[in-house]
């Protein structure tokens, strides 16, 4: 079986600064994986990689056994900053169809495939009666839906997030882990988030990245770990359910 | 305005407002989204440089502009993507240069160019038919490849770091987005002028933009405001006898403000109103 992602010894420079240094990642099918780290600590960075939008200095990646050149597309990518204008004359429906661009193909308009693979794709995120809104209309929570919808649209096997909760408020981001969970019984997720509690709550197995990626396939991150990805004592603090990520520790 | 239109070159005229109008507003709208703005006053600029070398080796100064326009347009699309160089570095040297290669070109050709105005700040009332042909079949190309790409240039403009994952070929796809600013600013020059280019490409999609809540529909309404535009100003043009470019211009600008001012009004009354 292949690997959804494998990442080998990577390694990125950014006109002379080391983003990355020697990071080795297993990602296999229905993995969970919470990648958490500090600003700057090259977390988009790793996803671009990934995503075939960085070129790394030394190493090589592969998406479900091809370089990201030739596979990337088959990658679901949710980006952190919402790279697009607020008031871009578009509704959710025209939104979540160019997630299928490559599908329809050139000089060939969206086919039947491409509005029912649209349709169910806003149907899993819960949005599909609101696909005639123009996107200015919508909430942060809302938006971040349609993303996601168009990241599923090709069904891939796997989904890459960046920072999905930061235009989420706190009061749904409970509803929005369990989108996730529910789609992780279809494909891979990692997701990238500085927020180490949310983190450790949902996802199956978690890695700290600072340039170094701190990677122990399993749920467990100790003190140490986190120590040296963030380079300063941190303060863990366990929460029971549904299973525990950080080890109990004394009060 | 009825026996105006009796005079071939006021029939001229309205021609070529109209097929500019085609040209900005569907063009307009793409600049207009992706902020292309700079861009396409860069183009326009860099088009100088080929209606003096089309006065210095005699041929039509039009193809000149044609040729430096597209040129400028894939030079500053790949620097812009492809070198370090900001988009905006690029922009601007290249705008320079066209003007300035324009400059020694005419100064170097025999004789006194008469009509250089008419290239800078355009001369709708002396269009000839010949010219108005050339605007017809480049308003022609540019609709076609619009409607052959839709799809990609909407995705484009929408979000070009996800349209590049999909393995979509977005570069290729900016630069033939670039080329077909820079065939309407072709179309354009004979109208408003080099100068002037960039307001009548924005300026009726800018409006449409603030109205309009899809692509298409914002491309028809600033198609429909830029021929009322270019027609009401070149009738006022007529009546005050001024410069008719400059006139288009400032009737299109007054427009903008207007609706703008009565968008934000309107805002304002629908908060007041919630509350």
């Amino acid at each position: 079986m292949t690997a959804v992602a494998k990442l080998k010894d990577i390694w990125v420079h950014y006109e002379g600064v080391t983003a990355l240094e020697s990071v080795n990642l297993n990602v296999e099918e229905k993995d969970f994986i919470g990648i958490i780290g500090p600003n700057g600590g090259g977390k988009s960075t790793l996803l671009k990689v990934m995503l075939g939008l960085v070129e790394p200095s030394k190493g090589k990646v592969e998406i479900l056994g091809l370089p990201p050149k030739k596979n990337a597309h088959k990658i679901g990518y949710v980006a952190q900053y919402r790279n697009f204008d607020r008031n871009f004359p578009i509704n959710v429906w025209d939104v979540v169809l160019m997630g299928r661009l490559r599908h329809a193909g050139l000089l060939r308009g969206y086919g039947k495939e491409d509005f029912k693979a649209a349709a169910e794709a806003l149907e899993r995120v819960d949005m599909l009666d609101l696909k005639n809104r123009h996107i200015s209309e919508l909430s942060g929570g809302q938006q971040q839906r349609v993303l996601i919808a168009r990241a599923l649209v090709t069904q891939p096997k796997l989904l890459l997030l960046d920072e999905p909760m930061s235009n989420v408020d706190s009061a749904i981001q409970k509803g929005f882990y369990d989108l996730l969970a529910e789609l992780n019984e279809q494909m891979a997720i990692i997701m990238v988030s500085h927020d180490i509690s949310a983190v450790s709550l949902y996802v199956k197995k978690v890695a700290c990245l600072n340039k170094k990626l701190y990677y122990h396939g399993t749920g467990q991150i100790t003190a140490e770990d986190l120590e040296a990805t963030y380079q300063c004592p941190v303060e863990l603090i366990a929460h029971g359910a549904p299973h525990r990520v950080l080890r109990e520790h004394p009060r | 305005m009825i026996e105006l239109l009796q005079y071939q070159f006021i029939q001229n005229a309205l021609i070529a407002g109209l097929l500019s109008s085609i040209a900005c507003g569907v063009i307009g709208s793409f600049v207009v989204v992706k902020r292309m703005v700079s861009i396409s006053g860069g183009i326009a600029h860099a088009s100088f440089g080929g209606i003096g070398l089309g006065y210095l080796l005699g041929f039509n100064p039009v193809a000149g502009a044609l040729a430096f326009s597209l040129g400028s347009a894939l030079v500053m699309g790949t620097v812009s993507r492809k070198t370090r160089l900001s988009a905006d570095t690029s922009i601007g040297v290249l705008w320079a240069t066209g003007m300035a290669m324009g400059v020694i070109f005419i100064g170097l050709a025999p004789g006194y160019a008469p009509d250089l105005f008419s290239y800078l700040f355009g001369s709708i009332l002396t269009v000839p038919r010949s010219d108005i042909i050339l605007m017809g079949i480049i308003d022609g190309v540019i609709l076609l490849v619009v409607f052959m790409f839709f799809k990609e240039f909407s995705a484009l403009s929408f979000d070009e770091e996800f349209t590049r994952i999909l393995g979509v070929p977005s570069f290729a796809l900016y630069l033939v987005l670039l080329c077909l600013i820079a065939l309407t600013v072709v179309v354009l020059i004979r109208a408003v002028g080099i100068v002037l280019v960039i307001a009548l490409i924005t300026i009726p999609a800018a409006i449409a933009y603030q109205f309009t809540r899809s692509l298409k529909k914002m491309m028809l309404a600033a198609v429909i405001m830029g021929m009322l535009f270019t027609t009401a100003g070149l009738w006022l043009s007529y009546q005050l006898d001024i410069a008719s470019g400059a006139t288009i211009i400032l009737v299109s600008a007054a427009s903008l403000f207007i609706s703008t001012g009565y968008v934000k009004v309107k805002n304002r009354y629908r908060h007041e109103s919630f509350e």
